[in-house]
C-alpha cells in the first residue's frame, strides 16, 4: 500500500522501539527504527520518513540537540517522547519545532491521536473553508462560528485565536507562539493578554457544565483543542 | 555662534530630572531684609492656608518675640515641643529633629534659619537640620535675613559695620524651590520700629540705632530686592529652556580662585562667589600646599578657608608644587576654568618689584586664554607672622645652638691655622663651613652661621683687627660673598629639605596604604585581615579604631567587630549608623554630631557601604587634611576589602547551591528514567495486546485490570518524584499570570475518571481578576486534593471547589461530602507518608504532603478542618500579585 505512512522511531530502548512499533504497525503505519540520534539523522535524511517519533532521553547527542540540527533542513512532523513530567524540557522542544508530545509513560489512542493531529498539520489541511469539533462549528469563508447550532459573536481577536487553535486541531499551541501570532513578535512576553482574551473566548465558546472540555489548558505550556475521540 | 546658544543637554537633562516626582521635601524661604519685616507673620499665614487645604502641617521651631499678631496666628497650629538641652548651666531650648521626623508631616514650620544650635545637637547649624528633614520628604518653610548669606556678610559689614557670625551658605538658597520675598519699605519699617513693633534682640540699644539708620535700611533692601530679583532670573532662564527660546544661555564660564592659608583668602573667596552668581557659573578654590611642612594654626586657618569655599557651593581642590603659579594654571587647564582670581600681592611687594617675580605676575604672563582677576583682598584681620618669625620659627632651638657652637670651633680652629695660611683664605674655610651647615641645618641656623661668620671674619682676621671697619675693597668684596653665598646656600637647602619631606610624607602615605593593602587585602581570612587593618591606623594615626560592619539584611552590625581596639558608646553607635544611613562622614571634626568622641567614616565600596571605620584620636590630637584623605583612602579600602569578601561568599553559595541542583537534576533524571521507561513498556503492551486479541470479555477485564495497576504505579512514581523534588528545595515556582477558573476546571478534567459520578462545582472563580502564580503546581495541587476528595466521599455526592480573595491572598477551598477527619488526622493529614487508620489501600500517603510542599513553594499554607454540615474542607492560601482591574477593563 503506497499512502501507508512512514514513521521512524528513535529511541534508545530496545523494548519501547519494539512495542511502539507493534502499536503503530496495527493502526497502518510502515515503522523505520533508530537507536541513536546520529542513526537518526541519517534515516530521515536518506529514507524520508512521514513522522518522527524521537525521544528526548537519548545518550550521546540528546533528543533537543538532534530536533534542532533536523529543523536546519527538514519540516518532518515531530513527535516529542519524554519521561519527565515538568513543563520546562516541553517548552524547550516545541520552542526547537517540536510539533507535539507525549509523556511516557502513554496511552495507546493518545499517541495515536497525536500523531494523526502532526501529520494532517503538517499536509497543510488544504484551506478548508469549514472546521468542525463536537458542538463547536467555524465557517472561515464567512467568519461565522456557531456553539451547537446557535452563532456566537466573537471580537476580532477572539476569532484570530480561535482560528489558530483549529487551524492546529488536536495538537498543543504554545503561549509564545499565540502571542506572536495574534499580537505581534513584540508581545512574546505579555502573557497576561492571552489569559484575558482565552478566558472571554471559553466563555462564548465552551458548554458550561460539561466536564471535557474543548480547549485544554497544558499548563506551564500552552493549549490544545482536543477533537472529540473518532474524528479522524 | 549657533553652537552655544543652544540649550545645554546635562541641563536639560537636570530640569528632566526635576520634573520626575521626588521624594524630596519642598523648600520655601520667607527672605527679608532685615529683623522686623514681618516673615514669621508672612510664614504663619502661608502655613494656616496650607492647613485648610488638609496639608499636615506642623510647627517646628517659631519665635514670636512675644508679638501679639504672630502669637495669635501660631494658635490653630499643631507645635513639636522643644527639646530642652542643658550645656554649662543653662537650659537652651531647640527643635526637636527626631521627633519631627518621627511624626512625619507634609510640611514643618522652621524659623530663623541662620541659627546657630546649643552644642551637643546633630548638627552645628539650624540650617542642617532642614536638609535633613528634606531629604526624609518633609516639605519646609522656613525664614531668613538678607545678611545671614554667607556671600553677603562682607557687604553687610562694609555697609553697616557690624559682623555677622550666623551665616547660612548660599548653596543652601540654591536648593530652595521658592522664595518669599517679605518687603516693607524704609519708611515703613522705622515706623513699626517707633510703634516698638520690632523685636531686637541682643542688640544693643546703640547699635541697633545705628543697623536701623535709613541708609543701611535702604542698602539692605536692595540687596535682598536683587537677591530675589537674581532668583527670579534663574527661574526665568529655567523656563526659557524649556521652551527653547534663545537666550543669555549660561555662558560655560567657570571660575578658579587660588587661595592661600590667610585671612585674606576669606574675603577672595566671598568675592568669587559672588561674582560667579552673577556669570551664573560653577567656581572652584584651589590650594597650592607648599612643600614645607606647615604648623597646626596655619592649618586651622585653611580648613577654615576650604570650608567656606565649600559652604558657598564652590568646589575645592588641592594640589601641590613649587611654583603656584603654574600649579594654578596646570588646575585650570585641568578643570576647564575660564577666569583665575588672585589676590594682589602685599608681602613684600619691593621683594617682587626686585626680582620680578610675583605669583600674579607670572600668572598673567603665563595664562594665555585665561582671564586673570587680580583682586584686592580686604584685610579683616592683622597678619599674625613676621618675617623673622617665619624665616626662624621651624627650625628647632637645638639647631641654632649647634650652629652656635659649631661656628665656635671653626673660628677657634681659624685663628689656629690663620698664620699658615693667610686671611683671605680663612674666608673661603668660612665658605666652605657654611656650605657644609647649609647641608645639615634648617634655613634660621644657617643664616645665623652665615652672618656670624662674615662678622666674626671681619672683626677677628681683616685689618684693621678686632674692628668691624673694612679696609680694602677686596675684604668688602669677600664679605659681601660671604654674607650672598650663606642666604642662597640658606635658601636652596631649606628648599631641598622640604621637597625631601613632603616626599617622604608622600611615600610615608603610599607605604601606608600599600601595607594596608598587603596586610589585610591579601590576608587569608577576612578577620585577619581587619585585624591588620585596625593595627595600622592605630600605628599610623595615633588613634583607637572599631570598625561596625553591614550585616546580610543591610542594617549595621550592633556590635563592633571582634578586630576593634575601641568599644562604643551607645551614643557613639547612633552617630555610626547615621554616618552608615547617609553615607557621611559624622563625629567628631565633623559637621555632624561634631562633640562626640570618635570621628565615624562609611567604608564606602564600589556597590554599597559595607560598615562604618569609628575612630577615637588620642586625646589633644586632631587630624590634618593629608591625615583625613588618608584615612578617608583607608576607609575606602577596607570597604572594597569587605565587599569583595562579600562577592567571595554570595559567589560560594551560588556554587553550592548550583552544584546541589545539579546533582539533584541528574539523579531525578536517571530515576525517572529508569521506573517510567518499563512502566511505558507494560502500558504500550497491554494496548498492544489488546488490539490483538480482540473483544473478548474475559482478556479484557484482565487487561483492565493491568491497566489500572500501571496507572496507579505511574502515579506513585510521579509523587515519589514531586516528593523528592520538594524535599531537596529545589521547587522555585515559576510565576505568570494565571485564569483560577481554567486553572479549577483543568484540575477537573485531569482528575476525569478517578472522579466517578462525582459533581465539582466551581464556586466564586468567575470573578476574580487574573492572579500570578505557578500554574502546573498550583494545578496539581488542587488535582491532588480533589482525589482525596473523591477517595473519602460518596460516590455520589458533591465536591465544591471554592474561590476567593483575602486582600493579596488567594484562598482556594475543596469541600467535600465525606466523613470528615478525625483528631489525629487533623494534626498529621500533611505529613509525609500519613495515612488515616481507616485509609482504603492504594494510597502512599504522599498526596497532600505534595500539596503542602507546593503551597509553601510560593510561600503559602495549606489547612484541613471538618465542615459543620460534615465532610472535610481542605484550604489553600496562596500570597499572589493581582492583576489591577483597569488593565483587566483595558484588555477587555
Amino acid at each position: 500500500m503506497s499512502d501507508k505512512s512512514t514513521a521512524l522511531i528513535i529511541d534508545d530502548e530496545v523494548q519501547i522501539r519494539r512495542l511502539l512499533r507493534v502499536v503503530l504497525e496495527a493502526d497502518g503505519y510502515r515503522i523505520l527504527e533508530a537507536d541513536s540520534g546520529e542513526q537518526g539523522l541519517s534515516d530521515i535524511a536518506l529514507r524520508r520518513p512521514d513522522v518522527v517519533l524521537l525521544d528526548l532521553g537519548l545518550p550521546k547527542i540528546d533528543g533537543l540537540t538532534v530536533l534542532r540540527r533536523l529543523r536546519e533542513w527538514s519540516r518532518v512532523p515531530v513527535l516529542i517522547l519524554t519521561v519527565r513530567a515538568g513543563a520546562e524540557e516541553k517548552v524547550a522542544a516545541l520552542d526547537a519545532g517540536a510539533d507535539d508530545y507525549v509523556t511516557k509513560p502513554f496511552d495507546s489512542p493518545e499517541l495515536l491521536a497525536r500523531l494523526r493531529a502532526v501529520q494532517r498539520r503538517a499536509a497543510g489541511d488544504k484551506d478548508e473553508p469549514y472546521f468542525q469539533a463536537g458542538h463547536l462549528a467555524v465557517d472561515f469563508s464567512s467568519h461565522t462560528v456557531t456553539v451547537n447550532g446557535r452563532e456566537v459573536k466573537l471580537t476580532a481577536t477572539e476569532y484570530a485565536l480561535l482560528k489558530i487553535f483549529a487551524q492546529h486541531a488536536g495538537k498543543v499551541v504554545t503561549h509564545k507562539q499565540l502571542l506572536r501570532e495574534v499580537w505581534g513578535p513584540n508581545a512574546e512576553e505579555q502573557s497576561q493578554y492571552l489569559r484575558v482574551y482565552m478566558t472571554h473566548l471559553r466563555k462564548k465558546i465552551e458548554i458550561p457544565d460539561a466536564r471535557e472540555k474543548l480547549l485544554r489548558t497544558e499548563s506551564g505550556i500552552g493549549y490544545r483543542l482536543v477533537l472529540p475521540p473518532g474524528k479522524k | 555662534m549657533a553652537e552655544s546658544r543652544r540649550p545645554d543637554p546635562d541641563a536639560l537633562l537636570a530640569e528632566i530630572g526635576q520634573d520626575a516626582p521626588s521624594s524630596r521635601g519642598r523648600l520655601t524661604v520667607f527672605l527679608g531684609m532685615c529683623p522686623g519685616v514681618g516673615k514669621t507673620y508672612t510664614m504663619l499665614q502661608y502655613a494656616r492656608q496650607r492647613l485648610r487645604e488638609g496639608v499636615s502641617v506642623v510647627v517646628g521651631v517659631v519665635e514670636t518675640h512675644g508679638r501679639t499678631e504672630t502669637e495669635a496666628l501660631l494658635t490653630e497650629l499643631p507645635i513639636v515641643p522643644r527639646r530642652s538641652i542643658e550645656y554649662k548651666g543653662v537650659t537652651l531650648r531647640e527643635m526637636d529633629l527626631d521627633a519631627i521626623l518621627e511624626q512625619r508631616p507634609e510640611l514643618v514650620l522652621v524659623d530663623e534659619l541662620a541659627h546657630t544650635n546649643a552644642p551637643g545637637t546633630r548638627h552645628p547649624k539650624r540650617y542642617q537640620d532642614v536638609l535633613e528633614l528634606l531629604d526624609a520628604g518633609i516639605s519646609v518653610y522656613t525664614t531668613l535675613n538678607v545678611q545671614h548669606l554667607e556671600s553677603r556678610v562682607d557687604v553687610v559689614h562694609q555697609i553697616t559695620g557690624v559682623t555677622i557670625r550666623e551665616t547660612v551658605p548660599d548653596s543652601f538658597l540654591d536648593r530652595a524651590d521658592e522664595i518669599q520675598l517679605v518687603d516693607l519699605t524704609p519708611e515703613q519699617l522705622r515706623e513699626r520700629l517707633e510703634d516698638g513693633k520690632v523685636y531686637l534682640g541682643e542688640m544693643a540699644q546703640a547699635a541697633a540705632a545705628h543697623f536701623f539708620k535709613f541708609e543701611n535700611l535702604a542698602a539692605l533692601r536692595e540687596m535682598a530686592l536683587r537677591f530675589a530679583a537674581e532668583r527670579a532670573d534663574d527661574v526665568m532662564r529655567g523656563a526659557m529652556r524649556e521652551r527653547k527660546i534663545s537666550g543669555p544661555w549660561n555662558t560655560g564660564e567657570r571660575l578658579l580662585v587660588g587661595i592661600g592659608h590667610d585671612a585674606r583668602a576669606e574675603s577672595l573667596i566671598r568675592w568669587t562667589r559672588r561674582v560667579a552668581g552673577e556669570l551664573d557659573c560653577p567656581w572652584l578654590a584651589v590650594y597650592v600646599e607648599p612643600n614645607a611642612p606647615v604648623d597646626d594654626a596655619v592649618r586651622d586657618r585653611l580648613m577654615r578657608n576650604m570650608s567656606l569655599a565649600r559652604q558657598l557651593g564652590g568646589d575645592v581642590v588641592v594640589t601641590s608644587g613649587q611654583d603656584v603659579s603654574d600649579a594654578l594654571l596646570r588646575v585650570a587647564r585641568e578643570q576647564n576654568a575660564t577666569q583665575i582670581v588672585v589676590g594682589k600681592p602685599t608681602r613684600f611687594p619691593w621683594l617682587h618689584w626686585l626680582t620680578g617675580r610675583s605669583p600674579a605676575y607670572d600668572l598673567i604672563r603665563k595664562s594665555g586664554y585665561i582671564d586673570v582677576y587680580v583682586v584686592q583682598p580686604e584685610k579683616r584681620t592683622p597678619r599674625e607672622q613676621r618675617v623673622g618669625g617665619i624665616l626662624l620659627s621651624t627650625a628647632p632651638p637645638s639647631e641654632f645652638l649647634v650652629a652656635g657652637i659649631s661656628t665656635a670651633l671653626v673660628t677657634a680652629a681659624a685663628l689656629f691655622i690663620e698664620p699658615f695660611i693667610g686671611y683671605q683664605s680663612i674666608a673661603l674655610v668660612y665658605l666652605l663651613f657654611v656650605v657644609a651647615a647649609g647641608f645639615k641645618l634648617q634655613r634660621g641656623p644657617v643664616l645665623l652661621v652665615a652672618a656670624a661668620s662674615a662678622l666674626l671674619w671681619n672683626f677677628l682676621f681683616t685689618e684693621p683687627r678686632f674692628t668691624f671697619y673694612v679696609d680694602t675693597f677686596a675684604d668688602a668684596m669677600m664679605f659681601a660673598m660671604l654674607f650672598v653665598v650663606a642666604l642662597a646656600m640658606g635658601h636652596f637647602t631649606s628648599r631641598l629639605r622640604q621637597s625631601e619631606i613632603a616626599e617622604r610624607r608622600r611615600e610615608r602615605r603610599t607605604a601606608a596604604l600599600y601595607d594596608l593593602a598587603h596586610q589585610a587585602a591579601l590576608a587569608p581570612d577576612l578577620d585577619t585581615g581587619l585585624r591588620a587593618a585596625v593595627k595600622l591606623i592605630e600605628s599610623i594615626f595615633g588613634a583607637q579604631a572599631a570598625l561596625l560592619l553591614r550585616l546580610p539584611d543591610h542594617t549595621l552590625s550592633d556590635k563592633p567587630h571582634t578586630a576593634s581596639s575601641l568599644s562604643l558608646s551607645e551614643k557613639e553607635k547612633s552617630v555610626a549608623v547615621w554616618a552608615f544611613g547617609h553615607r557621611m562622614p559624622a563625629g567628631k571634626f565633623t559637621d555632624t554630631l561634631p562633640d562626640s568622641d570618635a570621628l565615624h567614616l562609611p567604608l564606602q565600596a564600589r556597590t554599597a557601604v559595607m560598615g562604618v571605620l569609628s575612630l577615637r584620636p588620642s586625646s589633644g590630637k586632631s587630624f590634618d587634611m593629608t591625615e583625613r584623605e588618608l584615612l578617608e583612602a583607608f576607609a575606602a579600602l577596607i570597604g572594597t576589602i569587605l565587599e569583595k569578601d562579600h562577592f567571595i561568599e554570595a559567589f560560594k553559595r551560588a556554587e553550592i547551591i548550583e552544584t546541589s541542583e545539579r546533582l539533584h537534576r541528574a539523579l531525578f533524571d536517571s530515576v525517572s528514567h529508569e521506573l517510567k521507561t518499563p512502566l511505558a513498556a507494560v502500558q504500550a503492551g497491554v494496548d498492544a495486546l489488546a488490539r490483538q486479541i480482540g473483544a473478548e470479555e474475559k482478556t479484557t477485564a484482565t487487561l483492565g485490570e493491568i491497566q489500572s495497576a500501571v496507572r496507579r504505579l505511574r502515579r506513585v512514581i510521579d509523587n515519589l518524584l514531586d516528593m523528592t523534588r520538594i524535599e531537596a528545595g529545589v521547587i522555585e515556582p515559576k510565576l505568570d499570570w494565571c485564569d483560577i477558573g481554567e486553572l479549577a476546571h483543568e484540575s477537573i478534567a485531569l482528575a476525569g475518571e478517578a472522579l466517578g459520578a462525582r459533581a465539582v462545582t466551581v464556586d466564586g472563580a468567575e470573578n476574580l481578576p487574573m492572579v500570578k502564580l505557578d500554574q502546573p503546581l498550583i494545578e496539581q495541587a488542587l488535582y491532588n486534593l480533589l482525589l482525596n476528595a473523591a477517595a473519602w466521599s460518596p460516590p455520589e455526592s458533591k465536591i465544591l471547589i471554592r474561590a476567593r480573595l483575602d486582600k493579596d491572598k488567594l484562598v482556594l477551598s475543596v469541600l467535600d461530602e465525606g466523613k470528615g477527619l478525625s483528631e489525629s488526622d487533623l494534626a498529621h493529614i500533611f505529613e509525609k507518608f500519613y495515612r488515616a487508620a481507616d485509609a482504603r489501600p492504594g494510597g502512599t500517603g504522599l498526596g497532600l504532603s505534595i500539596v503542602d510542599g507546593f503551597v509553601r513553594a510560593h510561600g503559602g499554607n495549606a489547612r484541613a478542618a471538618n465542615r459543620a454540615t460534615g465532610g472535610a474542607e481542605f484550604t489553600l492560601e496562596i500570597p499572589v500579585e493581582t492583576m489591577r482591574a483597569d488593565i483587566m477593563k483595558e484588555l477587555a
